[in-house]
C-alpha cells in the first residue's frame, strides 16, 4: 500500500513561515496545514499546486508516494 | 467569512436547537397546559433567531472540512434511515403499535432520534479531524 508523503514541514521552516501564515495564503483553516503536514490527508491537486506556488517550488518536489513495507 | 466560528460551531448549535425543539415537543404531549400556543409561539421565534445564527457561525470551509463533513453526513444518513424504518415499523405494526399511545409520542421518538444523531454526527465529525481521512 502506498501513503503520501510531504515535505511541506521542511519548505515551511527553511522560508520561517508559520503554519497559521500557510494556511491564510492558500486559503484553507490551519488545522488542514497539520493534517497534511502529518500525513493524515491527501490534499486536492490545486491546494497541492497553491502550496508549491507558495514555495516556489514543483508539485512532484512537495509531495511522494511512498510503498508501505507491510512486514 | 468569519473563521472564528467552525463547522464544530455550526453543528453544536443544531443538537441546541434539535434539543430545545425536543423540549417543547415533550411539553406539548406530556404537559397540557392553556398555554399551549403561547409555547408554541415562542419556540417558533426562537427557532428563527437560532436559524439566523446558522449563517453566522458558518465559519471557514475549506476542503478538508467539507471532505470530513461529507464523510460525517454519509454515516449519519445511514443511521437515519435506520431510526425512521424501525420507527415507522413499531408503530405500524399490529403488535407494537399499543406502546405508541399517541401521534405526539411518535413524534417526540423521532425528534429523540434525530438529537441522537446530530450528536453523533459532531462526535463523528470531531473524530475524523483528529484522525484524518485519508492514509
Amino acid at each position: 500500500m502506498t501513503i503520501l508523503k510531504t515535505k511541506i514541514k521542511e519548505y515551511r521552516e527553511k522560508t520561517l513561515m508559520k503554519q497559521t501564515e500557510l494556511a491564510k495564503l492558500v486559503g484553507v483553516r490551519r488545522e488542514t496545514i497539520v493534517h497534511l503536514e502529518n500525513g493524515k490527508y491527501n490534499p486536492s491537486l490545486k491546494l497541492a499546486m497553491d502550496i508549491a506556488n507558495i514555495f516556489d517550488t514543483k508539485v512532484e518536489n512537495l509531495f511522494e508516494f511512498i510503498e508501505e513495507d507491510n512486514n | 467569512m468569519s473563521d472564528k466560528y467552525t463547522i464544530k460551531s455550526q453543528l453544536a448549535l443544531d443538537i441546541f436547537t434539535i434539543l430545545f425543539t425536543l423540549l417543547v415537543a415533550v411539553c406539548e404531549v406530556y404537559f397540557k397546559s392553556e398555554y399551549s400556543d403561547l409555547v408554541v409561539s415562542f419556540w417558533f421565534i426562537i427557532i428563527v433567531i437560532l436559524l439566523m445564527f446558522q449563517s453566522k457561525f458558518k465559519g471557514l470551509n475549506d476542503e478538508l472540512s467539507e471532505n470530513i463533513l461529507a464523510k460525517t453526513n454519509k454515516k449519519c444518513m445511514g443511521y437515519t434511515l435506520i431510526c425512521i424504518t424501525f420507527i415507522g415499523m413499531a408503530s405500524a405494526g399490529r403488535k407494537t403499535s399499543h406502546l405508541f399511545n399517541s401521534p405526539g409520542s411518535v413524534g417526540v421518538l423521532i425528534l429523540s432520534s434525530i438529537l441522537l444523531i446530530a450528536i453523533l454526527r459532531l462526535y463523528l465529525f470531531i473524530y475524523y479531524e483528529k484522525e484524518g481521512i485519508y492514509n
